[in-house]
């Protein structure tokens, strides 16, 4: 559905993103995760038809997405800063965006109702005046109201308090079952994500490092505590090309070992050493993203 | 959709600035309209002159009006060019950005054409004043009631609108006010527009909005400069088309330079049409420029001081340029003219303001990085000024050198001061000179000029950086040839070298004087003559002041004969004088003693000076411009002997 393939973008001389190609397939949700500049908004912003790549495609369904008004009224995008008309109450913006998409076919009123109910906005109330968090809030009932085919989320759930959060990933996880609505979400809260995507791409220095199911990538990385007997160490350097270890930790007799290869052939390995303990521990998506960074 | 309009967001841009159509709105009717139909009748501001202002759109609230409401709708429909988080919201929306240009243009134009027009409506509504305005011959205007309302401006504004003895604010004078303040508010809409596509800053697009409105009165006064100071032969020609360069740019430097109306007769095109197709094409050119810029510029440029990487790189350059200048003047006259101080301001302002428009167009103090382009910059500002000395110190192709052959020459017109014929009309306000004899003595003259050059051009430096040498003055040669052709040159010249060069003399021969006055050869376009006798002659002679004669061929033959001889023998008379000259004698048989100083000799037709030291008779002539052109003018004539036309105001006007 959503497609990225090398696509470069510099900024006066600054290259925010190296060839950078990414996959999102229809009906998934796709978290894109990186550190800091490593281009994870740039890339939004091509797919919400604002930037014009210098060279590779983006498109969506195979359409580009540039100044495409068409595929933008199927397309909605929450980005990190948000911006209202100024002095407008949120029955204005209501108003003006059930005006501007209804021609397409997408706005659905009675949905803008329920979800307004259910996140207790004051309609009548200025945008400006409403808090970071409620403003999220608005954005995401504005966003959702037009019923779009694609959302794009740039860090959307900070300033957004636990209860509406459990809320908004409800409604986005009912959306794709239903719909089968294609969600593409940017953030650092990998904890959450962690529950919510189907996939994962880590981006470092405006290229894809890994992209991958989330559950390959957890079956392919892998967090093993181990001991050996006083005097002894593990040759890991033993384990072969087929295993990479991420990171290494000797805590006291203890050693901890963060590695990328197969489940069995990992075990297997190190197990032929005879270590007094072999634990596999379960790896969460944070873990993954920074042992990966690390390396 | 497949639209240039997205009627949502349309309908969106109008609600949320809908206070600048009502302000506008507001302004209108308690400026204008109140004023207007509340005015006193017998009053100078009579509602019958309140219209005459307001529908030839010189009145100060239109003009300013025309001015602030479309920058200030341009500003506010497209503030997505000046902040990113704006940018991002807008270009998310379902309009692409030809929609999204196109629908805020038309937002825009809503925002003041629909005041104009509802403006409009209420100057139908027929005045309740008597006051009436009726033109006369020659589009003249007459009022019912007593008003200091220059008749002048009316001849050039309405055009073929108006019949005479019509009331003015008719549909057809109302619908061409309402076109003429679209056109002029368009025009300004299309300049906020250019502005705001090139720039990311609101301050910003306020500055260029204002240069580019003047950027070709700016081209042009550079040009004019370079070749006044640097092109021997072409001083002051170039400010001889400033005028016409304002005049076609936009209708605000018109409207002023109308209301003024003393520059009134400076407009050489006749009708206002030319003026109307040169703003629409500036208008429609401007669009096209901001269309193509909005359309092509970057969403991430959004905030950038300039959104093009050339075009900053551009302003940069001559931001630097206009610095050097300045700067090099500035030193050059601190330093008592040196040359040395001429080229340390060079160095010195394009640097200093190089680093200055990087931070303006970087938004940071941090440029110092910048220093890797100054040599870039530096050296290409070499190359220009090297280039530009390189062709003007030259013969450039025989300019400076030329004086035409005499067999070639058919007639020459020589003055020291306005006007010349690069804004004059020959016929009108000046007749060539076919005396031969005038004509070998001019070129004389010029040969000593081109032979002198090297000191005059120095001198010409000297005066305007020291100050210390005495002033110069503007001295016209022009030449028309036997083929028909018209070679022009102007020089700077001490009025030192005027004097011992004969220039001196040879503007006061009577040949040369009447070829400044051609009405005085043709009694026939004489409308009518308004004259002023001295006081002290009025009332020994018992004459009115001041006299009005008027509207009798015959009258006019014999009362120019007069004045001509009078003409002739102030010539004489002036050329007479030299430096501190005590004694003049006329045949009025009154002796002053006067101690004249030289520049009130050298100018004596400027009447205040020539007023506070002898008695001068004024006459102030209504003429008609040419026997076939329908346009009056007015032509002053200030004689310092005037003894024969004193005998003929004695014999036809003394009161008993």
């Amino acid at each position: 559905m959503i497609r990225i393939e090398n696509l470069t973008k510099t900024f006066d001389g600054f290259t925010a993103l190296d060839g950078l190609s990414l996959h999102v397939k229809q009906g998934s949700i796709y978290g894109m995760v990186g550190v800091n500049g490593a281009g994870k908004t740039t890339a939004i912003k091509h797919l919400a038809g604002l930037y014009r790549q210098e060279s590779g495609d983006v498109s969506i369904d195979g359409a580009p997405v540039f100044d495409n008004a068409l595929l933008k009224s199927r397309v909605g995008y929450i980005p990190d800063e948000l911006y209202f008309f100024p002095f407008y109450t949120m029955r204005m913006q209501h108003n003006f965006l059930r005006r501007l998409y209804s021609p397409w076919g997408r706005w659905n009123e009675e949905r803008y109702g329920k979800m307004l109910a259910l996140m207790g906005l004051d309609e009548k109330r200025r945008l400006g005046k409403f808090s970071k968090g409620m403003q999220k809030q608005a954005a995401f009932i504005f966003a959702m109201s037009a019923m779009p085919d694609v959302l794009l989320l740039d860090e959307p759930i900070d300033g957004l308090d636990p209860l509406v959060r459990k809320v908004v990933f409800e409604l986005i996880i009912e959306d794709v079952a239903q719909r089968g609505l294609t969600v593409l979400i940017s953030s650092h809260n990998l904890k959450e994500m962690d529950g919510i995507c189907d996939a994962v791409g880590i981006i470092k220095a405006g290229r894809m490092g890994i992209e991958r199911d989330l559950d390959d990538l957890k079956a392919d990385v892998h967090k093993i505590q181990v001991a050996f007997p006083v005097g002894e160490a593990g040759e890991f350097s033993l384990l072969g090309p087929d295993i990479q270890i991420l990171h290494r930790e000797k805590r006291g007799g203890v050693e901890l070992l963060v590695v990328r290869g197969a489940h069995d052939l990992v075990e297997a390995k190190i197990k032929a050493m005879n270590p007094l303990l072999y634990d596999h521990l379960p790896l969460t998506l944070e873990e993954v993203f920074v042992y990966e960074n690390l390396h | 959709m497949k639209t240039f309009i997205n009627i949502p967001l349309l309908i969106e841009q109008c609600k949320r600035f809908w206070v600048i159509p009502a302000l506008s709105m507001l302004v209108y009717v308690l400026a204008i309209v109140v004023p207007m139909y509340a005015a006193d009748p017998t009053g100078w501001n009579t509602a019958a002159r309140m219209i005459t202002m307001v529908l030839s759109m010189n009145h100060p609230v239109m003009i300013t009006a025309m001015v602030l409401v479309p920058l200030a709708a341009a500003m506010a429909l497209f503030p997505y060019h000046f902040n990113g988080v704006a940018n991002t919201a807008f270009t998310a929306f379902p309009v692409n950005k030809k929609q999204l240009f196109f629908t805020n243009l038309a937002a825009g134009a809503l925002m003041f054409i629909v005041p104009l027009f509802l403006l409009s409506l209420l100057l139908l509504i027929p005045i309740t004043s008597p006051a009436t305005i009726t033109l006369g011959e020659g589009y003249v205007a007459s009022f019912s009631h007593p008003s200091r309302f220059n008749p002048h401006l009316t001849q050039h504004i309405w055009g073929n609108f108006v019949r005479r003895g019509q009331i003015l604010n008719s549909f057809p004078i109302v619908a061409a006010f309402f076109g003429r303040s679209v056109l002029g508010f368009g025009l300004y809409f299309a300049l906020g527009v250019l502005a705001v596509s090139i720039t990311g800053s609101r301050v910003i697009a306020a500055l260029v909005a204002g240069i580019v409105a003047f950027l070709p009165a700016i081209v042009l006064g550079t040009i004019a400069v370079i070749f006044d100071f640097y092109v021997f032969g072409s001083s002051g020609h170039g400010m001889f088309f400033l005028d016409e360069v304002l005049y076609f740019m936009h209708p605000v430097t018109m409207g002023s330079i109308l209301t003024q109306s003393w520059r009134a007769n400076h407009l050489t095109v006749g009708g206002m049409w030319p003026y109307y197709l040169s703003y629409f094409l500036v208008m429609a050119g401007m669009f096209g420029v901001g269309a193509f810029a909005c359309l092509r510029r970057a969403a991430e440029r959004a905030g950038e001081t300039i959104a093009f990487t050339p075009i900053k790189n551009v302003l940069v350059f001559i931001m630097s340029l206009a610095g050097m200048v300045i700067s090099g003047v500035f030193f050059m006259t601190m330093m008592q003219g040196s040359r040395f101080g001429y080229y340390l301001g060079f160095v010195l302002g394009f640097v200093i303001i190089y680093f200055l428009a990087q931070m303006i167009a970087e938004k940071t103090f941090h440029v110092w990085h910048k220093v890797r382009k100054l040599g870039i910059f530096g050296g290409t500002a070499l190359g220009l000024y090297l280039l530009m000395l390189g062709i003007t110190h030259g013969a450039m192709f025989g300019f400076v050198t030329r004086v035409p052959q005499a067999g070639d020459i058919a007639g020459v017109y020589i003055w020291h001061d306005w006007p010349s014929p690069h804004n004059a009309t020959e016929g009108t306000d000046f007749k060539f000179i076919t005396d031969r004899q005038i004509i070998a003595r001019t070129m004389g003259v010029h040969e000593e000029i081109i032979a002198a050059r090297g000191n005059l051009r120095s001198y010409m430096w000297a005066s305007v950086t020291t100050g210390r040498v005495p002033a110069t003055d503007l001295f016209p040669i022009s030449y028309r040839l036997q083929n028909g052709r018209t070679i022009h040159r102007t020089y700077r010249l001490p009025h030192g070298f005027m004097r011992s060069s004969g220039i001196e003399y040879l503007i006061r021969e009577e040949a040369v004087t009447f070829s400044r006055h051609p009405e005085l050869l043709d009694p026939s376009r004489i409308l009518s003559l308004h004259m002023r006798v001295p006081h002290q002659f009025a009332t020994r002679y018992n004459l009115p002041v001041p006299i009005l004669v008027g509207g009798n061929y015959a009258i006019h033959t014999s009362l120019m004969e007069a004045i001509r001889r009078d003409v002739a023998i102030s010539a004489v008379n002036n050329r007479r004088r030299s430096l501190n000259e005590l004694h003049w004698i006329t045949h009025s048989s009154l002796s002053i003693d006067i101690n004249l100083d030289y520049m009130a000799v050298a100018e004596n037709f400027r009447l205040e000076h020539v007023r506070v030291y002898e008695p001068i008779m004024m006459i102030e002539g209504t003429v008609r411009a040419s026997a076939w052109q329908n346009q009056t003018l007015r032509r002053f004539l200030n004689i310092n002997d005037f003894t024969y036309t004193l005998a003929w105001l004695r014999e036809h006007y003394a009161r008993e």
